[in-house]
């Protein structure tokens, strides 16, 4: 149907949604990161270094220059880096969204109509929003924390190496307790409680709407006590679950901080000989190195703290992701054999044991009928017989019972595009988009003139009005803009099916809160004027001058 | 000394943190001892380093002073975390447990505040937006006097230099926080309110999809999405770019200071200070002790700048729910104005000059009517007109009317409450649903009944049929997304509903306000015939007369007008 294909999210598709977006902040976030580490580093250095040379005697031969350049260079680079980081890594970020929100709509536009509304409308917009949210954060405060650690650990290694040789093995080991240990112990510990906050906080908002959206009744009934203590249990849950995760939080944040300081007290101690109470440097070990090695430490220390908190932004992205891959379900039905066949034009359409099936599974009264070009019909039948169930599954929008052939070939019809592309289809419920009036007609025919629209609305009888809007056609309609009327919008419905100008038009209780005058001229259009369909089905509980012409009836009879 | 005015919604903050004042306290305390942890620390370090320098070897003791600040520092920052987290947890569940009383209190009076799904936000999104507040900005406020000023003491018998370049540089570095907080904020703020404009319109396409797949228009919508998502992109990269760019200026800004004292001490070490050639004017020591120093003087005011936004959006936060607590809804009067003095002969409902008045508002026009029992009234008039409000009045969810509302002789604010709910019935024009089936919710508050009773009512309400085929009959469970039955069914189930509880009491606000009219009409003739015998008044617009009422009531700006009619009922 579309050619945007619905995949499944994973960690590895958000990583390579983007990549070059993403390799760039990484690249600039880790020259910042590593200037930071260098900067303190070298710093330490030179001034070790200018310490001892005046202290031998040497300072005015001391290179200061070079140093200084350098360490300025770092200063630059340090704020400059955090600066394009920055700005890359929300671009990228930015870009995620626009790209994960239209994922979404096409896992919606690829649902089942008969499903849509299985959906509601706040479910839908914690995924949007919440969701998206904790999702988007994962290269932010997961990736490039991560990636930066390792890079200043590998470049605190080199130059530990080059120090003395035997340094390499603390580094090696905090390397491995930063970088692995610490943030496998965290999501051991609190994996569980942050899928319980993020479970929790969408249980509670559901029940709290639930509970307050029948406040009086339940107090009513004196049940309001019961219904709020499990609302209140469910808080003191996400409290227990908060609680829990803070104090792994901290407890790791502890932990890095006594990893950096164990590393310093076993770098010192490699370096050391201790010979008669006195401490001493190992002789082959240059002091003024050793010094920027250590707060060079320091420097790495710092950098590798976000990795304590990281596992909080992996547990959420992964339930985040787990709630987006949910909407996918409703998309995965099997498509029709036959709904990829073209339908031919239409000359005879035969309904055998038709009937239309509501989501709940209750099945409308069968419907035996074959229906010539040119014809009329009109859908009667007792109240709650599934006038308007048949009339939605003879449009595709629900499953049906029972066969349907064209031109006497049989033809699958649900959800199928192509029979969509046949017909047009009045529902029971007006729909107005917050566009303008114009977009939203031209949703019928993307391409009709102004001249069309004005064309159609006079048969509705919205000429006048729309005249008297100092935007006419370009006024905007909904929310935001100007509100209509119940039989209004009814009528805009109706434009938009009528410059569909399809073969087959199907109409759910199309004149309601209509006037006299709007219905005849509707009638005339639609009998023999320019929006003439071959086949006209509709249900009524208002008479017009369309029964006169309906050239059969079609009761509905009980199923059974 | 005089004290800061403070707004509304700072008032409220601290309020509450006061409610948490021991543990803020001890926070301050260990902030203290930090300070000095931080001195030690940068004591210790530089003797180990210079040390190292000079003579190739340091003292234990300097090690043991540097270990043992650093141990100090990392288990205070780890205990003022667990204070201030609990702290805030214990503030914010507290205030949510508040929050949720307080609403339930006002009944329907909290839908004049906002709607439920709003309400369900500032319930949790907004109040745990005022974690971080309480968690990180409140602790480092007093660190971001205390910590600085710590130091400047601790630097200035060292070095008076490098205390006069800290002493002009932070009042710059604190002027340069506040610009980029602000700019900051606006940033949020305007980023905020485009990306819910966004989200309206992904949920305004959502909500047509099934009219834009008839239409075969989904790919256009996507279009769309597509559209606003990439200028969305393009307008919010342009502020935040901006934003980034001060905050840059600030880190450019403190690097610049710290760089200041480390070329002085470079230079001064090699003697080549322009003003005091061949003169050292600190030892290694000291240099390396005030260049530990100097990047811990700017950090509080740094991590400051980056918690602004924190207290930002707490405010912002505070001041929609203190719009909610500030919703007030006085408690029931215990003096019993009118005793029950003859509850013999008297009407069921009698309204006595009743009127209502909130937040300058009249809510209630003066009324005065009787019903007796047994009566049915039918109510209209304009919106606004005080229809919704005598029907909060009849719940008891409103005590503070003026005038009298007498049941059977009794004032209602003095009768027993639970009592008097417990005669009614409420069907409002949407159907009041708890999450669990359709049996579970027509048994709510009444207990279990047979299956032979529940059945009579649902065929008294003419809905049997269509419950008895559903596959899963009354065990179908009703959700916020709704079962599949539509809006009248809904409807006569909850006529069901009020069947079962026996209520003689019937309150009805538009029942059929939001259906079709023939489905009206159909819902009219139900409640025609089960109503006979019981007290009922119905809201419903002149669009939907109830021909078989005993009464007519309509409700005007200037206030009631009360007219018989005569009655055609069908029973």
């Amino acid at each position: 149907m579309s050619k945007h294909k619905p995949s499944l999210l994973t960690f590895k598709s958000l990583l390579f949604e983007n990549p070059f977006a993403l390799i760039v902040s990484i690249l600039i976030g880790a020259v910042a990161s590593l200037a930071a580490v260098a900067l303190l580093g070298i710093s330490g250095w030179f001034l070790s270094a200018a310490g001892l040379a005046s202290a031998v005697g040497s300072a005015l031969v001391f290179n200061y220059f070079t140093p200084g350049a350098t360490i300025r260079l770092m200063a630059i680079l340090r704020t400059a880096g955090r600066y394009g980081e920055q700005v890359f890594s929300h671009d990228h970020l930015l870009g995620m969204l626009r790209s994960l929100r239209l994922w979404v709509w096409d896992q919606r536009a690829a649902t089942m109509t008969s499903l849509l509304s299985k959906q509601t409308r706040g479910d839908l917009l914690q995924r949007l929003v919440g969701d998206l949210d904790q999702i988007i954060k994962w290269p932010l405060a997961v990736v490039m924390p991560w990636v930066y650690g390792c890079l200043a650990c590998v470049a605190l290694m080199a130059v530990a190496r080059w120090v003395y040789a035997p340094l390499i093995y603390p580094v090696v080991i905090f390397t491995l307790a930063q970088l692995i240990l610490w943030p496998w112990l965290a999501n051991q510990f609190a994996s569980r409680s942050v899928y319980a906050m993020q479970a929790l906080s969408i249980h509670r908002r559901s029940r709290f709407m639930s509970v307050f959206s029948s406040l009086i009744t339940l107090t009513i009934r004196g049940h309001w006590h019961q219904y709020s203590e499990r609302l209140n249990v469910l808080d003191q849950r996400q409290r227990q679950a908060h609680k829990a995760i803070q104090q792994v939080t901290s407890g790791i944040k502890l932990a890095y901080q006594l990893t950096s300081f164990a590393l310093i007290v076993s770098l010192l101690w490699s370096c050391v000989l201790i010979q008669q109470g006195e401490v001493l440097l190992r002789p082959n070990i240059e002091s003024t190195m050793l010094v920027a090695l250590i707060l060079a430490v320091l420097g790495v220390n710092e950098l590798v703290q976000p990795l304590a908190t990281a596992f909080i932004a992996q547990g959420q992205s992964k339930v985040g992701l787990k709630r987006l891959n949910q909407l996918r379900s409703g998309s995965q039905y099997v498509s029709n054999s036959n709904s990829e066949l073209s339908i031919p034009s239409i000359e005879l359409l035969e309904l055998d044991q038709f009937a239309g099936i509501q989501p709940l599974g209750i099945v409308s009264s069968l419907v035996n009928t074959s229906i010539v070009s040119g014809s009329v019909i009109r859908l009667v039948g007792k109240s709650g017989a599934g006038k308007s169930t048949c009339l939605a599954a003879l449009a595709g929008d629900l499953p049906h019972v029972g066969d349907i052939r064209i031109n006497k070939d049989r033809y699958e019809i649900f959800d199928n595009p192509k029979w969509r592309d046949c017909i047009a289809y009045l529902s029971q419920e007006s729909i107005i988009f917050q566009q303008s009036l114009a977009s939203n007609l031209r949703l019928g025919a993307p391409n009709a003139t102004d001249e069309q629209l004005m064309s159609v609305l006079n048969v509705l009888g919205l000429k006048e009005w729309v005249e008297s809007l100092p935007k006419g056609l370009d006024t905007l309609l909904g929310a935001q803009g100007r509100d209509v009327s119940g039989g209004q919008a009814r009528r805009i419905n109706l434009a938009r099916v009528l410059l569909r100008k399809s073969e087959i038009i199907l109409l759910d209780e199309p004149f309601d809160g209509l006037d006299r005058g709007s219905i005849t001229r509707i009638c005339e259009a639609l009998r023999e004027g320019q929006y003439q369909p071959k086949i006209l089905v509709y249900v009524s509980h208002i008479d017009s001058e369309l029964d006169d012409f309906a050239t059969e009836t079609v009761f509905l009879v009980e199923a059974d | 000394m005089k004290k800061r005015i403070k707004s509304p919604e700072q008032a409220f903050l601290s309020g509450l943190q006061s409610q948490e004042g021991n543990g803020y306290r001890m926070v301050k305390w260990l902030g203290v001892l930090m300070a000095f942890a931080i001195i030690a620390q940068a004591i210790g370090l530089a003797k180990i380093c210079s040390d190292l320098a000079l003579h190739n070897s340091f003292s234990l003791d300097a090690a043991a002073l540097a270990a043992s600040a650093f141990f100090i520092k990392v288990i205070i920052q780890y205990a003022r975390e667990q204070i201030s987290a609990a702290s805030s947890r214990s503030i914010r569940f507290n205030l949510r447990q508040r929050l949720i009383d307080h609403l339930t209190r006002l009944g329907p009076n909290r839908l004049h505040i906002d709607e439920d799904a709003a309400l369900s936000t500032r319930v949790y999104e907004q109040v745990d937006a005022l974690d971080d507040y309480y968690t990180r900005y409140v602790p480092q406020v007093f660190l971001v006097t205390f910590v600085p000023l710590t130091i400047l003491i601790a630097v200035a018998p060292v070095s008076w230099v490098a205390f006069g370049i800290f002493v002009v540089t932070a009042p710059l570095v604190i002027f340069f926080m506040i610009l980029v907080g602000h700019k900051a904020a606006q940033a949020n703020r305007k980023q905020f309110s485009v990306l819910s404009l966004l989200s309206n319109q992904f949920l305004d396409l959502n909500q047509g999809l099934a009219e834009l797949k008839r239409l075969g228009q989904t790919n256009a919508a996507r279009e769309r999405l597509s559209l606003t998502a990439h200028e969305y992109q393009k307008t919010t990269m342009g502020v935040l770019r901006l934003a980034f760019l001060s905050t840059g200026t600030l880190e450019l800004f403190s690097s610049v200071a710290i760089a200041m004292v480390a070329l002085y001490l470079g230079l001064g070490l090699l003697e080549q200070l322009p003003w005091q050639v061949g003169v050292a004017p600190v030892s290694l020591f000291a240099a390396f002790y005030l260049l530990l120093l100097a990047p811990e003087f700017y950090l509080p005011l740094r991590q400051l700048g980056n918690d602004y936004h924190a207290k930002q959006k707490a405010e912002a936060a505070a001041t929609d729910i203190a719009e909610v607590l500030g919703h007030t809804q006085t408690d029931r009067t215990s003096q019993t104005t009118i005793a029950c003095a003859d509850t013999t002969k008297q009407c069921l409902i009698k309204f006595d000059s009743l009127s209502w008045r909130q937040g300058g508002r009249d809510r209630l026009k003066p009324m005065t009517a009787t019903i007796q029992s047994g009566e049915r009234v039918w109510l209209s008039g304009q919106s606004g007109s005080g229809k919704s409000s005598l029907m909060t009045v009849l719940l008891g969810f409103e005590h503070d009317y003026v005038g009298s509302v007498l049941i059977s002789g009794c004032e209602l604010r003095s009768t027993n409450i639970e009592q008097w709910r417990k005669r009614l019935a409420w069907l409002p024009q949407k159907p009041e649903w708890v999450q669990g089936t359709i049996r579970q919710n027509l048994e709510l508050g009444i207990g279990r009944r047979s299956e032979n009773d529940l059945r009579f009512a649902l065929e008294r309400a003419q809905c049997w049929a269509v419950v008895n085929k559903l596959p899963l009959g009354l065990d179908t469970p009703i959700s916020e997304a709704g079962t599949g039955l539509s809006g009248g069914q809904m409807q006569r189930l909850s006529i069901a509903r009020a069947l079962l509880s026996e209520a003689d009491i019937w309150l009805l606000d538009e029942p059929c306000s939001s259906l079709d009219n023939e489905t009206a009409d159909q819902i009219l003739d139900i409640l025609d015939q089960v109503s006979v015998g019981k007290t009922l008044i119905i809201v419903s617009h002149d669009t939907h007369p109830v021909r078989w009422a005993d009464q007519h009531w309509f409700m005007s700006k200037e206030g009631l007008h009360v007219e018989a009619q005569t009655v055609t009922t069908d029973v």
